[in-house]
């Protein structure tokens, strides 16, 4: 008890060791923490399900042009009755509903799946209860399960909304279940009915296929498996299924595959930092044993036993620890309010991320191992110093043992050294971040708004139907005041992807090894919307009606890819669509970046919306920057056309380029988190080293300045001292960059991981930090009054 | 009669400490001329090195003139004090404060390369002020290779290597047993043969006698002055 007081009492004698200790455990807990918690909840534990090992993710696969594809519903129901691997097979597919009965009809996200599909992931509902099997049956698919959101936002989360009946694009539906918000599903879930006839089509791809392992099936076994069957299918039904194989990944897997190098890179980054921290911390608790071997001995003189000496320092260490533990979890929950400030589009499930315990737990226990092995070893040293070395009147500058001192420049060294190194990954993300959002995604995102709109399928089931619809549409958006081009497609870049195949007229082509390209039926000003510019040719015109001879647009790509030397203009193509007649190449666009800012721009074909209409439409609104009041504008005009029809947010195309690398950009700002607390951490440790040395130099410099030495004389000594250090620190830290970034070369666009540029200015900006921080306790060296040098110690 | 080499008039020195006021000095006059060996003695606390600290510029009087070669020293720039702290005196200090990580040649050398001279002048005055004090042999020691008495004689060194116009030494045996002390006293009054200026702070009569006069100092005052019977000139 004596011992607590005696420590509290010991550390706000000296205010700036205790302030400068708790800061940095402070941020070096508080940061590690942070991001490790949004590390882990975000992008490590994404699979809230019981024995998620056991899940898989199956794809269809015919490389190269579809080297991971959606399954066919006659695929997937061969492979639930052939397989003996799995203990359920489950698919899903996408499906938009209107939801009506209650003021606007609402546009819904959904889902239809098959009836085991929560039972094979083991999840639940959190209200009411599963799909029963024959809600499976053909006809019936009217049962609902809600998702936590639209729960939220439409019911109320009233707890009576199981049994009730809604309307979903005119059919009534009883909503049996709602799910957890750690489902994170789809707004509505519907059970689907397979017919006869989709059970046959082997050719349609477009579910998405789960299922779970029996408990002593290895994913290898049931990859072996499936490949046999899918051998069978295709020699069974040789048009649809020629070359198609089957992929079998864990869910785990397929979920955070893509960014394991970016969780490889945060990890080293964690660990970096936290080494940091424990390095500022053993440094000053070095330095204090240091100042305190006087004390020491003459505790020991007086008759103190070395346990009592080593326990009394044991018992400050903790209580320190556990001060900067305490400020380093409120630093946590700063941290990560901070991080996802930072990352308002990237952070999926932001919402239930909290500070996670495991991470603070070991990040306060490194921190208090450090305090404790970093305090000890000074303990038991000064507990067994030479009484009469100590006592006695040391010469000037020669106070301290060597090795001690060694140590500390040793670890200021490092710190400095893995400072420059995070300075440096945060620096290349953010050059390639920066190049990768200067692409031109080949078309022109400013000032220009996109809303869907899908049409339900009784409605609008004649073609005539919905390419009315789309017409009207276009016509009345247009009317908009500020809008000056509307276009509609059926597939939007940077959102949705159709790719079909295609026959060049006079070529004939391999079943099975047809080309393939990326398919667009747009309307007459959806280019001008879009700002793709026309490269050649004609755009489609108001005249390609559904009774003009038909027509297509390619793009420049299309064009290089599969008319290298020729003029594609007047040659004809024949997309296979249900219509299955050859269009008439009239015109060549700019290339659009389909898939992201990072990827090559696929070939294109276009061909005319009144030719091909299709029931889910995007609707593209160019305006003279900006419009007021367009979401409401833009329901109404959609609302005049159609009462019934719901419509999705309207969006900028903007937020649509900016989310696309929203990934990209969450990984910077973690970096730049990361290197921000590096930076200061170093700055504060090498601030701490030179102000130490000072203190213990100023007889030193007394005398100095007694024999004539001029204020710029201790200036230049002392920042000397601190810019070898930090010489040596950037030096290493530059070769440490070179080797280890190079991990980081696959989250890099457009820079390489050895960037001068990069390398300098992170050099640069650690050294002024560093230096700042010498230069301040340089200041405090030539304030040291030459009186000093007559005085004793 | 020649003007003194150091001249205080009516000077005083106050430092205030935690509202404490101490009247460490109060209304010193002393005047000391080329070529003197000045002893300065009285009681622990009594000011003697507060007097010395104001006459070698390492502090400002409170009140009061201080005249250094018929400079007036009063409102310099540190700067300006540092420079003259470089070329005018020569300070001998009580733990001799030699700076352990430099040999005993690069703390001899210290004040010269303060003064910016280049390096070939720096070594004839080092090897020159060794040579004196008889440590020529020992300039590449560290200081904690040498014994109490020489690393005395290295100050010493140190402080004649700059040719200062005085000498000032804050009681410089005190930390030495009577042989080394001894020793260090012969130095200085060999010093003094060869014309060099010296006041030395003392509380020990025994070294006083060594001086030409002794001014006594007692609670910030000079209460006596006392002549040796040698032949003055
Ligand atoms: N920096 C200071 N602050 C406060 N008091 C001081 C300071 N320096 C000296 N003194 C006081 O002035 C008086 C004279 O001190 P000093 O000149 O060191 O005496 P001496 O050298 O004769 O032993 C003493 O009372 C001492 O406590
Ligand atoms: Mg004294």
């Amino acid at each position: 008890m004596n011992d607590i007081r005696f420590a509290f009492r010991q550390l706000a004698k000296s205010p700036g060791f205790t302030v400068v200790a708790l800061l940095t455990l402070a941020i070096g807990i508080g940061a590690c923490t942070a991001i490790f918690t949004v590390v882990n909840g975000v992008l490590l534990r994404p699979l809230d399900f019981p024995e998620p090992s056991r899940l898989v993710r199956l794809y269809e696969s015919r490389p190269p042009e579809f080297p991971q594809f959606s399954c066919s519903v006659g695929n997937f129901s061969d492979w639930q009755k052939q397989s003996t691997s799995f203990s359920s097979l489950a698919a899903t597919y996408y499906s938009a509903f209107s939801l009506t009965g209650s003021g606007d009809p609402v546009r819904l996200n959904g889902q239809r799946v098959t009836t085991n599909y929560l039972s094979t992931l083991g999840a639940r509902p959190a209200l009411g209860r599963d799909f029963l099997p024959a809600e499976g049956a053909e006809g019936r698919g009217d049962v609902a399960i809600l998702g936590e959101g639209l729960w939220s936002e439409q019911f109320g989360r009233r707890a009576d909304i199981i049994g009730q009946v809604i309307h979903l694009d005119g059919n009534p539906v009883t909503i049996v279940g709602v799910m957890p918000w750690e489902f994170h599903g789809p707004a509505i879930m519907l059970p689907t009915a397979f017919t006869a006839d989709n059970l046959a089509n082997h050719g349609s791809h477009f579910m998405q296929v789960t299922g779970r392992l029996k408990p002593a099936v290895s994913v290898a076994q049931a990859r072996a498996e499936l490949a046999a069957i899918a051998g069978r299918l295709e020699k069974l039904y040789p048009v649809s299924n020629l070359r198609w194989t089957v992929l079998v990944k864990p869910m785990l897997e397929d979920m955070v595959g893509n960014v394991r190098p970016q969780l490889l890179a945060l990890f080293a980054a964690v660990g970096f930092l936290l080494f940091i921290g424990c390095a500022n911390v053993a440094n000053l608790l070095l330095v204090r044993a240091a100042g305190r071997s006087r004390e020491m001995a003459v505790r020991a003189a007086v008759g103190a036993s070395r346990t009592r000496i080593v326990r009394q320092l044991l018992v400050e260490n903790i209580v320190l620890a556990i001060m900067g533990g305490i400020l380093g979890t409120v630093a946590a929950y700063w941290g990560l309010h901070l991080l996802l400030a930072l990352s308002p589009y990237g952070v999926p499930r932001a919402r239930e991320l909290s500070v996670d315990r495991a991470a603070l737990a070991f990040s306060f226990g490194v921190a208090l191992l450090t305090g404790i092995g970093f305090g000890l070893a000074p303990a038991f040293q000064a507990a067994r110093v030479d009484l009469n070395t100590v006592l006695k009147d040391a010469g000037r500058g020669s106070g301290e043992g060597r090795h001690r001192h060694r140590l500390r420049n040793t670890l200021v060294v490092a710190e400095l050294t893995i400072a420059v190194i995070l300075l440096v990954g945060a620096g290349l993300l953010m050059r390639s971040f920066i190049r990768l959002v200067r692409i031109n995604p080949g078309f022109n995102a400013e000032s220009a708004f996109m809303v869907n709109v899908t049409l339900p399928d009784k409605k609008y089931a004649k073609d005539e139907q919905a390419a009315g619809f789309a017409g009207q549409a276009t016509e009345k958006l247009a009317q908009i005041p500020g809008v000056t081009f509307v276009g509609a497609t059926q597939s939007m870049p940077f959102y949705d992807d159709y790719v079909l195949t295609f026959f060049k007229e006079g070529e004939k082509a391999e079943p099975g090894r047809e080309p393939s390209a990326n398919y667009y039926c747009v309307s007459p000003g959806y280019f001008k919307a879009m700002g793709i510019p026309l490269l050649k040719g004609r755009e489609f015109t108001a005249s390609d009606s559904s009774t003009a001879p038909r027509v297509a647009v390619v793009s420049a790509a299309m064009a290089r890819r599969f008319y290298p030397n020729e003029d594609p203009i007047g040659k004809r193509i024949n997309v296979t669509n249900p219509q299955g007649t050859w269009s008439e190449i009239v015109g060549v666009v700019g290339d659009v970046k389909q898939y992201g800012l990072n990827s090559e721009a696929p070939a294109a074909n276009y061909e005319p919306l009144q030719q091909h209409p299709f029931q889910f439409l995007t609707f593209v609104l160019r305006t003279s920057g900006g419009a007021p009041g367009l979401s409401a504008a833009v329901r109404s005009a959609i609302s005049s056309i159609d009462p019934d029809q719901p419509i999705d947010a309207v969006k900028p195309l903007t937020e649509l380029v900016r989310d696309s690398v929203s990934r990209e950009r969450f990984g910077m700002n973690l970096f730049l988190v990361f290197s921000g607390a590096a930076l200061l951490l170093a700055t504060i440790g090498i601030y701490g080293v030179m102000a130490y040395s000072v203190s213990q130099r100023t007889g030193e410099i007394g005398v100095r300045m007694a024999l004539g030495a001029q204020p710029r004389d201790v200036l230049l000594m002392i920042v000397g001292q601190g810019a070898f250090l930090i010489a040596i620190g950037i030096g290493a830290g530059l070769v440490g960059s070179l080797i280890l970034t190079r991990f980081m070369a696959s989250m890099l666009y457009g820079v390489g991981a050895a960037d001068p540029l990069t390398l300098a200015g992170a050099a640069l900006t650690l050294a002024l930090a560093a230096f700042a921080a010498c230069l301040l306790s340089a200041r405090r060296a030539t304030l040291v009054q030459p009186m000093v040098a007559l005085r004793g110690n | 009669m020649s003007q003194p080499l150091l001249k205080l008039d009516n000077v005083t020195k106050v430092f205030l400490t935690d509202e404490v006021e101490t009247h460490a000095l109060s209304g010193i006059h002393l005047e000391i001329k080329k070529g003197e060996y000045v002893a300065i003695a009285g009681p622990s606390g009594c000011g003697k090195s507060t007097l010395l600290s104001i006459l070698g510029l390492l502090d400002t009087p409170t009140d009061g003139t201080y005249l250094l070669n018929e400079r007036l020293v009063q409102g310099l720039t540190p700067a300006e004090r540092a420079r003259i702290r470089n070329r005018e005196i020569g300070f001998i200090f009580q733990s001799f404060n030699l700076i352990g990580d430099l040999s005993v040649y690069e703390n001899v050398e210290l004040p010269l390369t303060y003064r910016g001279l280049p390096a070939a002048d720096r070594r004839a005055r080092v090897e020159e002020a060794l040579e004196k004090v008889g440590m020529a042999h020992r300039a590449k020691h560290v200081p904690s290779q040498l014994s109490g008495g020489q690393q005395q004689r290295v100050a010493v060194a140190r402080a004649l290597a700059g040719a200062p116009a005085v000498l000032l030494a804050d009681e410089p045996t005190g930390n030495l047993d009577s042989k080394n002390g001894d020793a260090v006293m012969e130095l200085l009054q060999s010093l003094h043969r060869t014309g060099s200026t010296i006041l030395m702070v003392t509380h020990d009569t025994r070294f006083a006698r060594h001086a030409d006069r002794t001014v006594h100092l007692f609670d910030g005052r000079v209460v006596e002055e006392s002549v040796e019977n040698k032949d003055m000139t």
